[in-house]
């Protein structure tokens, strides 16, 4: 991508495509003006020229709603916060900038990313451009789908359950979920501040690669944040040895197993993979400890929107799932309950984090689907608990607080299908490189 | 017997706010509104604390120290989370609450049980009636000292917190500037306990203590009650009953690390605690052999005492003492400066009262340069040279002149108005523009009139 054609022209192709199809898909709900965007283009097309520019010169991004972006509107796709213009930059926001990225826009998302179909906006659901009958994930729906539609290159999207590499399954795009610590949340509103991550969605492993390693990095303004190598992006593609999980986990839509095991099989007689089975005892749990965190951070995060400053009181503006969890989450933090809950479910956090810590010490990867049900029609009903098992495989990564990317491995009943590779804490290079790997297969099969 | 305990709020003295680097500086008298603020400290969606104003930690650790304190050195911070417009962030960063290991714990401090110590932020100022907020001091650092129910009476807390802070101020823990707050709970015999929220100032605490205490004897409260004191009316008023108490939904802080203080950082601490009043007040007496009241004064304030331990390795404490205690303490209290503000080196204070201790210059002229020092002193070699007082004969020449020129008061003098000398040797230090020695010149006087 990027050769041969400048920045300008690209910023025209996407802007075309944008006004032709985002009314139907509602991927964006923000654009910027085209003057604006075409002068900054003309500007990273000198820079180009003349061998200055950044490392992201070139490159187009989304921005999923619920990250500052000064002079743009952070709404969280909530009429709570719709009128709210960001005052600064995110830190991830300002690296970006400096390397001469262009923010072509603010996306649409799950309301406060409170969502796992991309239907909970309150400017109406975002459209699958695989197929628009289906809802696209959630909660980082627009960033999946601003990529897979073709109206920017990347997108920047925020994982607190899957909420990144969901939707980049549905979209049959690549996500990627940081190491949690890896990349500053300064300017991220919050959803859960023990499992947020920032991260990006692109189409292709390398320019997920690329982005991230602009973006991570400790920040003095994330206190949580932590330093980390530079990726060596060179050695993405390269055919590497690895020992491979698989997670023992019998799933309800077997032709997504299927198809998981199929790739990986053939991964593993291409690559020379060493692949076993690997079990992870409380991975059942991951829903049930999750749920309790969720609530209580969010009830705490959004106590600050209260109609005073920001808009509108979230409990009168917002809709049913975000009500859901602050009522939630205003039941567990009662006096009366001493913290139990919220304290308990970081226990079993602190123990799951420590299997996979453990599991990582016989292999260097655990794959599973990224996600174990296929994408439902847009305005189908399910229930809550149906919804929340689409985070089931997803979840655990947040918990422990490693790292994992979702790459497009085929499709089941025309619906895209990913493969979630999960890395130990910190070994994005790995993760990164088995994404390539597996990237490379699938390709050379649609070629072949 | 009445049971009184306190809740103190006070400034730790920072530069800097707790979780963002914003100046420390509020209030109308030093700055406009809303301009030390970021987005940190006024709570913008998405920002995130940095990492806690360190040296707020240590004046925590420290005033715990003080107090006698057991000092937990992990750092666990808690959202207090309640609605109000002055809060920003919808709650309250602090160490306290149920989940929280206070920075201090188990005290004592002049006879008073302390139960804990911590930090906590300073929301922002709130103008119900205009509804306009400042946020410059939203996020400034807090002490709170919660004491044992140890009091009895109204003196007692204010002799009290008036050692306290004197103690506070001795290690630069606290600003006073910025005064101080206090929750008051007072409970009588057979009665429930009585909390009075938000008395800013010792006035305030001793009269809303002696009319609750009035109020509860003729009325003895069945419910425990948080009150608030009405200053013009002299009345206090129901706020809210127990059972209307306020759940804070206390977490642990997700976005900042656990924090713990070293072993040897604390000891470090505890080694470098100066002399706190009540011990230096006898260790100046024992030493220097001086009286108990100014050894009292001189250790109300650190600087002071600071001033005096300089200072006497020249000067002899019988010529000091005054020009402390009364002088320079004259100057601070006419300037309506706190003494501590005033920057007082004590080189150019000993070289001043050398000069007047070897007779270079009259008392006069050295309290004329020290009225100069009001923000801060300067070097007196100067003024010195040109003042130094002139000789016996010169006094003799210009007396005459007075003398001469004042055959009025000089009558006076003659016939039994001895007071007119005053005048006469006031007349004799303008012409000699304040450079001759006031008793010399008294004698000098006396001499050519005639006793
Ligand atoms: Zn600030």
């Amino acid at each position: 991508m990027g050769i041969n054609i400048t920045t300008t022209e690209k910023v025209k192709k996407y802007l075309k495509e944008i006004e032709k199809k985002n009314k139907e898909l509602n991927i964006f709900l923000e654009v910027r003006s085209e003057k604006e965007l075409l002068e900054e283009a003309r500007r990273v097309d000198d820079k180009i020229k003349s061998g200055r520019s950044g490392r992201l010169a070139g490159y187009v991004f989304g921005i999923k709603p619920n990250i500052n972006v000064v002079g743009l509107h952070a709404s969280c796709s909530s009429k709570v916060l719709e009128d709210y213009l960001s005052t600064y930059d995110a830190t991830v926001i300002k690296k970006i900038k400096d390397e001469d990225g262009i923010i072509i826009g603010m996306v649409n998302s799950d309301e406060f990313a409170c969502g796992s179909s991309g239907e909970t906006s309150a400017f109406g659901p975002v459209k699958n451009p695989i197929n628009p009958k289906l809802i696209p994930g959630g909660s980082s729906s627009g960033s999946a789908a601003s990529v897979a539609a073709r109206f920017c290159d990347v997108a920047l999207g925020s994982d607190t359950g899957g909420s990144i590499r969901n939707p980049a399954s549905h979209c049959g795009v690549v996500g990627v979920k940081p190491t949690y610590g890896t990349v500053s949340r300064y300017g991220l509103i919050d959803l859960s501040m023990s499992l947020d991550q920032i991260g990006p969605l692109a189409r292709n492993v390398a320019d997920a690669a690329l982005v991230l390693d602009v973006i991570r990095g400790k920040d003095e303004n994330d206190s949580i944040s932590v330093d980390v190598q530079k990726l060596n992006l060179n050695e993405l593609g390269k055919k590497k040895n690895f020992r491979v999980g698989v997670l023992d986990l019998e799933i309800k839509d077997k032709r997504i197993q299927k198809l998981i095991a199929d790739k990986l099989d053939e991964a593993g007689k291409k690559y020379n993979w060493k692949i076993k089975k690997v079990s992870i005892q409380n991975v059942e749990l991951a829903i049930e400890t999750y749920y309790p965190l969720v609530y209580t951070e969010f009830f705490s995060a959004t106590r600050k929107f209260d109609g005073r400053r920001y808009g509108k009181k979230i409990e009168e503006a917002c809709g049913p799932e975000v009500l859901r969890r602050i009522i939630g989450g205003a039941e567990i933090t009662k006096a009366e309950h001493e913290g139990r809950n919220y304290h308990l479910a970081l226990r079993v956090k602190k123990l799951i984090e420590e299997e996979y810590e453990s599991a990582f010490k016989d292999f260097d990867l655990i794959v599973s689907p990224t996600v174990p049900r296929l994408a439902h029609k847009i305005g189908e009903e399910i229930t809550v608990e149906e919804m929340y098992s689409y985070d089931a495989l997803t979840i655990p990564s947040n918990l422990a607080g490693n790292c994992a990317i979702s790459v497009p491995v085929g499709f089941v009943d025309g619906v895209p299908v990913g493969m979630q590779i999960m890395a130990d804490k910190f070994n994005e290079q790995k993760m990164f490189e088995a994404g390539a790997m597996i990237e490379k297969l699938i390709s050379e099969e649609g070629r072949g | 017997m009445v049971k009184i305990g306190l809740e103190i709020h006070g400034y730790l003295n920072t530069i800097e706010k707790l979780f963002c680097s914003c100046r420390v500086i509020h209030g109308k008298k030093f700055t406009k509104a809303n301009v030390n603020i970021c987005p940190i400290c006024t709570g913008q969606p998405g920002s995130k604390p940095l990492l806690p104003n360190s040296n707020a930690v240590k004046k925590a650790i420290l005033i715990s120290l003080i107090l006698g304190c057991r000092i937990n050195g992990e750092v666990v911070w808690q959202r207090k989370h309640y609605s109000w417009p002055d809060l920003p962030k919808g709650f309250q960063s602090t160490i306290s609450g149920p989940h929280a290991t206070p920075n201090g714990v188990d005290g004592k401090f002049m006879g008073i049980g302390i139960r804990e110590c911590h930090i906590e932020e300073d929301p922002a100022a709130w103008n119900p009636l205009t509804g306009e907020i400042d946020y410059n001091r939203s996020g400034s650092p807090l002490i709170e000292i919660v004491t044992d129910p140890d009091f009895s009476s109204a003196e007692e807390v204010v002799s009290w917190l008036g050692n306290l802070f004197s103690a506070l101020s001795y290690v630069k823990a606290i600003d006073k500037n910025s005064g101080l707050k206090a929750d008051v709970n007072i409970s009588i015999p057979g009665g429930k306990r009585v909390e009075i929220k938000n008395i800013n100032s010792l006035k305030k605490i001793k009269e809303a203590i002696e009319i609750e205490v009035l109020r509860q004897e003729k009325n003895l409260p069945r419910v425990e009650e948080t009150r608030t004191y009405n200053e013009e009316k002299k009345v206090t008023t129901l706020m809210r009953t127990k059972d209307s108490a306020m759940d804070y939904r206390f977490i642990s802080e997700p976005d900042l690390p656990f924090l713990k203080i070293p072993e040897e950082v604390i000891k470090k601490m505890k080694n470098s605690i100066p002399e706190l009043p009540q011990e230096k007040i006898k260790i100046l007496i024992k030493k220097y052999k001086i009286d108990k009241t100014y050894a009292e004064i001189l250790t109300k304030k650190s600087s002071l005492v600071e001033l005096f331990e300089e200072t006497v390795k020249h000067v002899k404490p019988e010529i000091l003492i005054p020009w402390i205690t009364v002088e320079l303490l004259g100057v601070s209290n006419y300037n309506k400066i706190d003494v501590d503000e005033m920057e007082i080196n004590p080189e150019h204070f000993t070289k001043l009262l050398l000069a007047v201790q070897d007779g270079k210059i009259n008392e006069l002229k050295a309290k004329e340069i020290l009225r100069k020092w009001i923000e801060s002193s300067s070097d007196p070699s100067g003024e010195i040279d040109s003042g130094k007082t002139i000789s016996g004969a010169e006094i003799e020449k210009i007396s005459k002149e007075v003398l001469a020129e004042n055959k009025k008061a000089v009558e006076d003098y003659k016939s039994g108005e001895k007071s007119s000398i005053n005048f006469l040797i006031g007349q004799v230090m303008k012409k000699t523009n304040k450079r001759a020695d006031f008793n010399k010149t008294r004698e000098v006087l006396e001499k050519i009139l005639g006793k």
